[in-house]
C-alpha cells in the first residue's frame, strides 16, 4: 500500500561510515541510499554486523571516534543534517527525531521516578510550568497504554517489567511530537508475549500520530506486519530496497531469497531447510565484487569482478545484483 | 517402544531476596510440577519464553541442578537415588548442548582436544592413533574438515563452534541429547545450517532429543512431540501436529501467531498484584470468571493435554 503521492521525509544518499582503528579501516556502512516517506515505517533488516545500527547512528550523528561519517547526504525535512553544527543537531535530536533503544533498563535513570524522567524530556523541549508538565506526562503515559498513569508516575524503573520500561521509553520518544522515530531492535530483549504487545503499541502510535519510523531488526518475521518498505543490509551494503509485501512474496536479491527460505515459517519445504552456505564475512576481510558472491547459488564470473551498483528494477524496487 | 526418559512432578524452587535491602524472601517457582515422557528415537520440543523454566527443566533432568522434588527416570534408573558410579555410567548416555558455544568450549584447548576429551574421560577409545581417527570421523559427521583440528575456538565462527559443541556431545554416542536454545545466538543465515545438522543426526542414529527453544518455528521442524511451558508449568502438550494445527491454550495460540509475524494490536498493560489462579490470566484473551481463583490442571488424552478452563 504505497501511496505514490507520499512526501519524502528523510533521504539518505551514498552514505559511507567507517571505523579507523590503528591498523585498519573498517567500512561499516558502504554506499547506503534510501528514502523514508512521511507516515511510513521503513524496516532496516540484516544480520549482526550488517551495518543497520551504524546507519541509524549516522542519521542521528551519534557515530563516535574511531568511527566517522566519510561521505554522503542525509536530508531530513529539507536540511542536510551533515551540514548542521553540533548545537543545531541537538535541536533536531529529540525535537524532530526520537530514538528508542534495545535495552530499556540502561536507557532509564534508575534513581529517578518515571514521572520525573518523562517530565524532564518534556521540559527540555519547551513545555514549562509544573502543572502543564505533569498533565502532559500523564497524558503520554496513558497514550503508551498504562491504564493507571498516576500509579506509574511515582514508580522507579526497577519496579517495572521490561515491556513497561519500553513503553516509558516510547512515551519519552514521542513526547515532543517528532516526525521521525528510530527504533533499534526495541523488542529484542523482550519475551514473545510482551514483544507482541509492544509491536502492536508502536504500530498503533505511528498510525495515530502520523509519524514515520525507521525500524531496525534482525528478525524478518516481525517486519512482515510492521511496515511498508524494507531495506535489506549485508556486509555494510544495502542490497535490496522493496515494498514489504513484494519482498515477502518475491524477494529480489539472492540473499533475501536465501534468508526467507532459511526462516522456518516461510520456507516452502517442510522436511528440510534450505540453508545459505558459508558464513557472514568479516568487514575487514570482505571478498571482491559482490560481497555475497561466495555464498550465492547464482554466482557468475562478473560477480567476482566489480561490485554491482543499486539498480531500480520496478518503481521503488531496488537491488544490488547482476541478475537484473 | 518404552520410555527412555520419564520425568514425574519435577519441582525446582529458588528463594531470592525481594530486593538488595530487604530480608523478605520470595519463592521463584522455576519448575513447578512438570511431568514428561520421551521414547527412544523421538524428539520432544520444549517451548516457552524467557523465564518459563525451560532451561531449569533441562538442567534438572541432567541433574546439573538438583531438583527439589520429583523423579527423573532414565533407562529404568531413578537418577535422584542413583549412586555415583552408576551416575557416571549414565552421564555418558546423556549430553547437553548449550546456547552459547563460545562460553561452553574451553578457549585454551584446540578443537581436536575438545572432541577427544570425552572419548578419553569415558574410556571409549584407547590409543593415540585410534583417538585421532575417531576425532576426525566425528568432525566430518558434523560438517567440519581436518583444518579445524588445530584451531582454537576463537578462530572459528559461531556456527562452526556450535558444530564442535555438537560433535563433542555426540562423541560418547549418547542415547539422549538435550539442546538448550542451540541456534538462538547464531546469525539467521547460519541457524538453518545447524537445524539441518540436527535433522541429519536424527536420521542417522536412534538418538532421542529434547530441543529447548523460544522459537516455535524451529521446534516445529525438529520435534515429534511438543511441551509448552509457562511460568514453570506445562500449559499444553501433545503430538506436534495436534498442538500446531489445533492449539488449545491461548498462550500456545499467541506463540503460533507471533511465529508467523502477526501480533495483537492490544494496548493495555498487564495488571499488577498477586492472586491465586491461572498464571496466564493477565495476558489471556479468552479469560473467564473462574480463571481467577483456581489453578487449572493438565487434562485430556495422551495425544493432547491442556491446562485451561476455557478450552471446551
Amino acid at each position: 500500500m504505497t501511496n505514490t503521492n507520499n512526501k519524502i521525509l528523510l533521504e539518505v544518499t551514498g552514505l559511507y561510515t567507517s571505523f579507523f582503528t590503528g591498523e585498519e579501516i573498517i567500512p561499516a556502512v558502504n554506499d547506503v541510499t534510501f528514502t523514508v516517506n512521511a507516515g511510513e515505517v521503513f524496516g532496516l533488516v540484516g544480520e549482526s554486523g550488517s551495518g543497520k545500527t551504524v546507519t541509524a547512528h549516522s542519521i542521528m550523528r551519534l557515530v563516535h571516534p574511531p568511527g566517522r561519517i566519510v561521505s554522503g547526504r542525509i536530508v531530513f525535512e529539507g536540511t542536510d543534517l551533515l551540514t548542521l553544527t553540533d548545537k543545531q543537531m541537538e535541536e533536531v535530536r529529540g525535537n524532530r527525531i526520537g530514538m528508542v533503544f534495545q535495552e530499556p533498563m540502561t536507557a532509564l535513570n534508575p534513581v529517578l521516578r518515571i514521572g520525573e524522567q518523562v517530565g524532564e524530556a518534556i521540559e527540555i523541549h519547551g513545555t514549562r510550568g509544573r502543572g502543564a508538565v505533569k498533565k502532559r506526562t500523564l497524558e503520554l503515559l496513558k497514550q503508551v497504554g498504562f491504564d493507571e498513569p498516576e500509579k506509574k508516575y511515582i514508580q522507579y524503573p526497577h519496579q517495572l517489567s521490561g515491556g513497561q520500561r519500553q513503553r516509558v521509553l516510547m512515551a519519552m520518544a514521542i513526547s515532543c511530537d517528532p516526525s521521525l522515530i528510530i527504533a533499534d531492535e526495541p523488542t529484542t530483549a523482550l519475551d514473545v508475549a510482551t514483544e507482541s504487545q509492544i509491536l502492536g503499541l508502536i504500530r498503533g502510535l505511528v498510525d495515530t500520530l502520523g509519524m514515520s519510523m525507521i525500524f531496525i531488526t534482525h528478525d524478518l518475521t516481525i517486519m512482515k506486519s510492521m511496515g511498508q518498505a524494507v531495506g535489506l543490509m549485508y556486509a555494510g551494503r544495502m542490497v535490496e530496497r522493496n515494498h514489504v509485501e513484494d519482498f515477502f512474496k518475491e524477494p529480489l536479491h539472492p540473499y533475501g531469497r536465501g534468508l526467507l527460505e532459511s526462516i522456518f515459517g516461510f520456507s516452502s519445504d517442510t522436511k528440510r531447510l534450505k540453508a545459505i552456505p558459508g558464513s557472514v564475512p568479516k568487514l575487514s576481510e570482505l571478498p571482491s565484487g559482490c560481497k555475497f558472491h561466495p555464498r550465492c547459488p547464482f554466482v557468475m564470473d562478473v560477480c567476482r569482478g566489480e561490485e554491482p551498483a543499486m539498480k531500480e528494477v520496478r518503481k521503488d524496487q531496488w537491488v544490488r545484483c547482476y541478475l537484473y | 517402544m518404552g520410555s527412555l526418559l520419564s520425568v514425574l512432578d519435577l519441582k525446582k524452587h529458588y528463594e531470592v531476596r525481594r530486593s538488595v535491602f530487604s530480608v523478605a524472601k520470595e519463592t521463584i517457582r522455576a519448575v513447578d510440577g512438570v511431568s514428561l515422557e520421551l521414547e527412544a528415537g523421538r524428539t520432544l520440543g520444549v517451548v516457552g519464553e524467557s523465564g518459563s523454566g525451560k532451561s531449569t527443566l533441562a538442567r534438572c533432568v541432567l541433574l546439573l541442578e538438583r531438583p527439589d522434588a520429583g523423579e527423573v527416570v532414565f533407562d529404568g534408573v531413578n537418577l535422584l537415588t542413583a549412586g555415583r558410579e552408576e551416575m557416571n555410567r549414565l552421564r555418558r548416555q546423556m549430553q547437553i548442548i548449550f546456547q552459547d558455544p563460545y562460553s561452553s568450549l574451553n578457549p585454551r584447548m584446540k578443537i581436536a582436544d575438545i572432541i577427544a576429551e570425552p572419548l578419553k574421560f569415558h574410556n571409549i577409545t584407547k590409543g593415540r592413533a585410534n583417538v585421532s581417527a575417531k576425532v576426525g570421523e566425528i568432525l566430518r559427521s558434523v560438517g567440519l574438515d581436518e583444518d579445524s583440528l588445530g584451531k582454537y575456538p576463537h578462530e572459528m565462527s559461531g556456527g562452526q563452534r556450535q558444530r564442535v559443541a555438537i560433535g563433542r556431545a555426540l562423541a560418547t554416542k549418547p542415547a539422549l541429547i538435550i539442546a538448550d536454545e542451540p541456534v538462538s545466538s547464531l546469525d539467521v543465515s547460519i541457524q538453518a545450517q545447524i537445524v539441518n545438522l540436527f535433522l541429519d543426526i536424527r536420521e542417522k542414529s536412534n538418538i532421542s532429543m529434547i530441543f529447548v527453544s523460544h522459537d516455535l518455528n524451529i521446534v516445529r521442524f525438529l520435534s515429534d512431540r511438543i511441551l509448552v511451558l509457562y511460568r514453570g508449568k506445562v500449559v499444553e502438550t501433545g503430538g506436534r501436529d495436534e498442538v500446531f494445527l489445533n492449539p488449545l491454550h491461548p498462550y500456545t495460540r499467541m506463540l503460533i501467531k507471533a511465529s508467523k509475524g502477526e501480533f495483537a494490536l492490544r494496548q493495555e498493560a498487564p495488571a499488577d498484584g498477586e492472586w491465586e489462579g491461572c498464571s496466564y490470566y493477565e495476558n489471556c484473551e479468552d479469560k473467564g470468571e473462574h480463571c481467577r481463583g483456581q489453578v487449572p490442571q493438565l487434562t485430556g488424552g495422551n495425544d493432547h493435554k491442556v491446562a485451561c478452563f476455557m478450552s471446551k
